[in-house]
């Protein structure tokens, strides 16, 4: 990260520079807005994420571009009205203008991830584990959930969130119908998916806001691991506490079902996802690697110039090797529908920029939640949190990184060690936990209530609310000291 | 698919059915016959020599029950329920009058098998003096035959407790090919699905069940299965020639199979079929 990038640290074709009137700026506040609510009711609507943001940056570059905002050459030249950078080499490359809009990095890392987390679940690698997990708690429900619940966060944070609650609720789902407890499940599947977005705080790539704020605010990985680790480690217990007591998990009481519950787990075979024992090791090496390179690339010779989305991306191509005839499956297994709304969501947030809409936002959060004090962090923490919580929390990261960072204490000509931190931690946690408010917070609640449907559990939007508040609740205040203490 | 189903199927696949062996114990046996006391005892004999394998391991008393030629069926019942035995021994068209047409096994052994709950080993009708036939030595090689071999313990637990201690247990499962077939004809009329895939992974998940419940009869039985060997066949099948391969290829004295079926007063699928049209072959009936 230290190295300038190819493209963004360039130059790029300056607009005539016409002052925005408030007008335009709240037009824009509007259309904004419009979509915000647009992705709150995705579910409604019956339209993906990638289609909502799609339709809303068509909008936002054919009006940012009428209304002269955008920055195309002014000339006179040859590049007279064309959008262009020039690289750090000096040549100019034309390119369209929502191209350079897009965090590329960003792109990267969650494209080359995804596909190498695909294959690697393809090991058995993942399901080992699991099962491993379930054999050790000899079926009780109290180690079960206490396992599953660490499991979860270790998935969400080396993994992501979705893959964690796709494995560890299915998992739950199955071990407990076998072990005849299904009307734990409820409760099960609850504690994991708060869980998924305590973990998902764990590391850089666990959540895509920590992604974007991360690569905004240049936190190394294990710098991130470090600060987030021990706010992690505290919620995950007092919420698998809680989880317990609250949904009535108990301890086995007499020997005969404890010898029952042994004798049903048992027949768990940890090997019978590995197809080949070869790929398992090579799948298992790769990912200890992964996590390792991905731990240090900032200070890796040639690949600290390259960034996280290479090393994911090398990885991803690395270990498809594996499926060199048939890696268009794993093609068409990529999360098309998340890509293309990142690449829009960051085409609207730049049009956004450049009708000052981001800066009126910023000037709203300075006379406000930022004027409070040694309080602001902790309130911009609640503030993000609520809003994550009805409405996803990738544009929300994407809008804050862009506003903080435009901020005078953050100006490159501020030595790093004297940036403020607590403001980039407040969105972190804020934006990750205010998905455990509602099931429509973050993708992986989403996942747990998909779980939680296909087994006959109906759980309404209220009922969920209800269940989760005083889990996400604590959560969020615990984050709040964390945030007041800890930066 | 999802995400969410491939995982889901993932563990559904990795959760198995393991055998749990319960020790099968055979303190009573009742042999019964409908012929006359001195040709009985000579056919309880033969039966006692055949299954030496049952005296083995625990002290067993023996019972003859020679009856009248009209004896009624409910009066055999009365007999089972009054001695209330571990096993019962008769052979086929007991007290019938069709014993020389090869299609049925009699009312009164249909009503044996599945009025009550006491295994029964149904032998090859004997000679009028009660002498059973020289092809039926001893139980060194005996079969469990089912097309559901998965999770049916019991039978598992007869095969072992009637195999003989240096024998050989053959645990066989025959999936329905015509059945197979027929799915993947439905299958083929689909375009969403890809019919070859879907053969292949559908095959393969119908042989692998058995396969690992096989294993772990294996892991359960470990040092206490002595010296039997177990063996495994697991394949596709439909017909009864196909069985009869599989007991001829083996050498089979003795075949264990599951009759009763929860769904119906009759015989068990593939049971019936097998026990009529293996006259030759005495059968431990669950």
């Amino acid at each position: 990260m230290t190295a300038p990038n190819f493209l963004s640290a360039a130059l790029v074709a300056t607009t005539s520079v016409h002052p925005v009137s408030t007008t335009v700026t709240y037009l824009f506040a509007g259309i904004l807005g419009l979509m915000v609510l647009a992705l709150a009711l995705e579910e409604k609507l019956h339209a993906k994420k990638s289609l909502i943001t799609g339709l809303f940056a068509v909008v936002c570059l054919f009006l940012g571009t009428w209304l002269e905002l955008l920055p195309f050459d002014p000339g006179p030249g040859p590049l007279e009205g064309k959008a262009w950078v020039k690289n750090v080499f000096g040549e100019t490359l034309n390119l369209p203008v929502y191209i350079p809009a897009i965090d590329w990095s960003v792109i990267a890392i969650i494209l080359g991830s995804s596909l190498f987390v695909d294959v690697v679940s393809k090991s058995g690698l993942f399901t080992l584990i699991a099962i491993k997990l379930t054999k050790a708690s000899r079926g009780d429900p109290v180690w079960l959930l206490t396992y599953y619940g660490v499991m979860t966060v270790a998935f969400s944070a080396l993994l992501n969130n979705v893959t964690a609650m796709l494995i560890v609720g299915s998992l739950s789902a199955v071990s407990l119908d076998r072990l005849k407890r299904s009307n734990l499940l409820l409760g099960f599947l609850l504690v994991e998916a708060l869980l998924t977005n305590v973990g998902g705080l764990l590391t850089l790539i666990s959540s895509v806001p920590n992604i974007i704020i991360g690569n905004a605010a240049g936190i190394l990985f294990v710098e991130f691991f470090i600060k987030a680790s021990p706010y992690v480690l505290v919620a995950t217990g007092v919420t698998i506490a809680l989880g317990a007591k609250r949904f009535g998990v108990r301890r086995l009481a007499d020997e005969e079902a404890k010898e029952q519950a042994r004798r049903m787990v048992r027949g768990f075979d940890e090997y019978d996802g590995i197809e080949s024992r070869g790929f398992f090791w090579t799948a298992t090496a790769l990912f200890v690697l992964f996590i390792i390179t991905l731990a240090t690339t900032s200070v890796l010779p040639v690949i600290k110039d390259l960034d996280m989305g290479y090393v994911a991306l090398a990885f991803a191509f690395v270990i498809l090797i594996r499926y060199k005839s048939s890696v268009d499956v794993y093609y068409r297994g990529v999360d098309w529908d998340l890509l293309l709304f990142f690449a829009s969501l960051f085409i609207v947030i730049n049009v956004m920029e450049h009708a000052r809409v981001l800066g009126a936002i910023g000037d709203l959060l300075n006379a406000t939640v930022l004027s409070l004090g040694d309080a602001a962090a902790a309130s911009l923490l609640a503030a993000a949190a609520v809003a994550s919580a009805v409405t996803d929390n990738i544009p929300l990261a994407a809008m804050l990184a862009k506003i903080i960072g435009g901020m005078p204490e953050m100006a490159a000509s501020v030595p790093v060690a004297e940036r403020p931190t607590e403001l980039w931690w407040a969105v972190v946690f804020g934006a990750n936990l205010g998905g455990n408010i509602t099931p429509i917070g973050s993708a992986s609640t989403v996942v747990a209530v998909t779980v939680m449907h296909k087994h006959g559990l109906n759980v309404s939007f209220i009922r969920f609310v209800k269940l989760a508040w005083p889990f996400a609740l604590l959560h969020i205040v615990l984050a709040m000291g964390y945030v007041l203490l800890a930066f | 698919m999802s995400k969410l189903d491939q995982f889901e199927s993932a563990f559904k696949s990795a959760a198995k059915d393991v055998y749990d062996r319960t020790p099968v114990t055979i303190r009573k046996v009742l042999v019964v016959t409908d012929l006359d006391e001195e040709a009985t005892r000579r056919f309880a004999g033969d039966v006692k020599e055949f299954l030496a394998v049952v005296g083995d391991r625990e002290e067993t008393s023996w019972k003859h029950h020679f009856a009248q030629p009209d004896e009624d069926v409910g009066a055999l019942l009365d007999e089972v329920e009054t001695v209330r035995p571990d096993l019962i021994c008769c052979y086929r068209n007991l007290h019938g009058r069709a014993r020389s047409y090869p299609f049925s096994l009699g009312a009164h052994v249909d009503v044996l098998t599945q009025a009550t709950s006491t295994p029964v080993v149904l032998f090859p009708s004997p000679s009028e003096d009660g002498r059973m036939g020289e092809n039926n030595i001893d139980t060194k090689r005996v079969m469990v035959l089912t097309d559901h071999l998965t999770g049916c313990d019991r039978l598992i637990d007869h095969g072992v407790r009637f195999t003989q201690r240096d024998g050989k247990l053959v645990l066989a499962h025959l999936e329905d090919d015509a059945a197979f077939e027929r799915y993947i004809g439905v299958i083929g009329r689909i375009p969403s699905i890809d019919t070859e895939h879907a053969r292949d992974c559908i095959r393969q998940q119908l042989l692998k069940e058995p396969s690992d419940y096989i294993r772990s009869v294996r892991d359960a039985l470990g040092d206490t299965l002595g010296s039997i060997e177990v063996v495994e066949e697991v394949r596709m099948g439909r017909h009864v020639a196909d069985c009869k391969q599989l007991i001829d290829d083996h050498g089979i004295g003795l075949l264990v199979m599951n009759t009763k079926d929860d769904e119906q007063l009759a015989m068990h699928g593939l049971a019936y079929p097998l026990a009529v049209e293996l006259r030759g072959l005495p059968l431990l009936m669950l």
